[in-house]
């Protein structure tokens, strides 16, 4: 699609629902959390993912930066260890039951060495879906 | 796919030895334009579109780049939009391309939100080719977009609305 005319799109949809405080701690089922501050636009933060049971298990604790505008919100992460960048993008929904939560997609982008770029170029992307819903305090 | 396990496997490769440095202007096909600086793995700059109602219309943009791996996001205020790109740079000199791949997410009115939710994400994919130093792409006139410009009228109205520049 071209950009240009999604952006006419998105324009047509009418004006920006009112904006929704995503500042605060944000957990998802695998037990990442997202703790994120809001400045005006600009989304900024953490996101602690564990990952213990997969080979190479640890944790990764990684800055946030981004933009919020509404309901919806973007932003990425920098995994240095690995060269790795994860962007989401998304909304904030309530599911089901009410429970109010950041509806997201991901992708995930690494960098292959050299050689093996060009046959394998389609093993550096990784997306996914993802819901975080409000940390328990405490 | 889980996140956790995208991550586990990206972290069977080493990392990138070097960070590209990205500053410059890219041109994309629809004759859109980054202009990005780079302070080590930070990107900042502007996406200006010259295509359509919002031809010269620019939004800020904030990035990552690391090795030839590039994520760059832009606001769009006026439409309460977001657009997040990301992918690789490839190619050396002049041919040094950034091949995107952009997700836009739009807002939508709250009644029609839970049937109409699809509607509400758009997605594409764009190369961007680096620019000489020289390179002006106000000087191309009509040759920047590929579409006719119909919003004189619009552009007026914009420049009085807070948020994104025009130009």
């Amino acid at each position: 699609m071209n950009h240009a005319k999604a952006l006419r799109l998105a324009q047509d949809k009418g004006p920006a629902t009112p904006s929704f405080d995503v500042a605060g701690k944000w957990r998802n089922k695998h037990g990442a959390v997202l703790d994120l501050t809001v400045d005006g636009s600009n989304l900024s933060g953490t996101l602690h993912e564990t990952t213990h049971g997969f080979a190479h298990a640890g944790e990764d604790a990684a800055a946030v930066k981004g933009y919020v505008t509404g309901d919806l919100l973007a932003f990425m992460v920098l995994w240095a260890r690995s060269g790795s960048i994860t962007s989401w993008s998304g909304q904030v929904l309530a599911d089901d039951t009410g429970a109010v939560k950041l509806d997201l997609m991901w992708r995930l982008i690494t960098e292959l060495p050299q050689p093996e770029e060009p046959r394998f170029f389609w093993m550096s992307t990784f997306a996914g879906t993802d819901d975080f819903y409000r940390a328990q305090q405490g | 796919m889980q996140h956790e396990k995208a991550i586990q496997l990206a972290h069977t490769s080493s990392g990138p030895e070097r960070v590209r440095d990205l500053t410059g202007k890219w041109r994309g096909q629809h004759g859109s334009v980054f202009e990005l600086s780079t302070d080590g793995n930070a990107v900042t700059g502007t996406f200006t579109t010259f295509e359509g109602v919002f031809r010269h219309h620019v939004a800020d943009v904030s990035g990552i780049v690391i090795g030839d791996l590039v994520s760059l996001s832009a606001l769009w205020r006026i439409s309460g939009a977001i657009t997040s790109w990301s992918g690789e740079v490839v190619g050396q000199g002049e041919h040094t391309t950034l091949k995107l791949i952009w997700r836009l997410i739009a807002q939508m009115s709250e009644p029609v939100e839970p049937k109409s939710y699809w509607l509400t994400s758009f997605g594409g994919a764009e190369d961007f080719t680096l620019q000489g130093e020289n390179f002006d792409p106000y000087e191309l006139g009509g040759e920047a977009g590929h579409a006719p410009n119909h919003g004189p009228l619009i552009m007026k109205v914009l420049r009085f609305l807070p948020g994104d520049k025009v130009r």
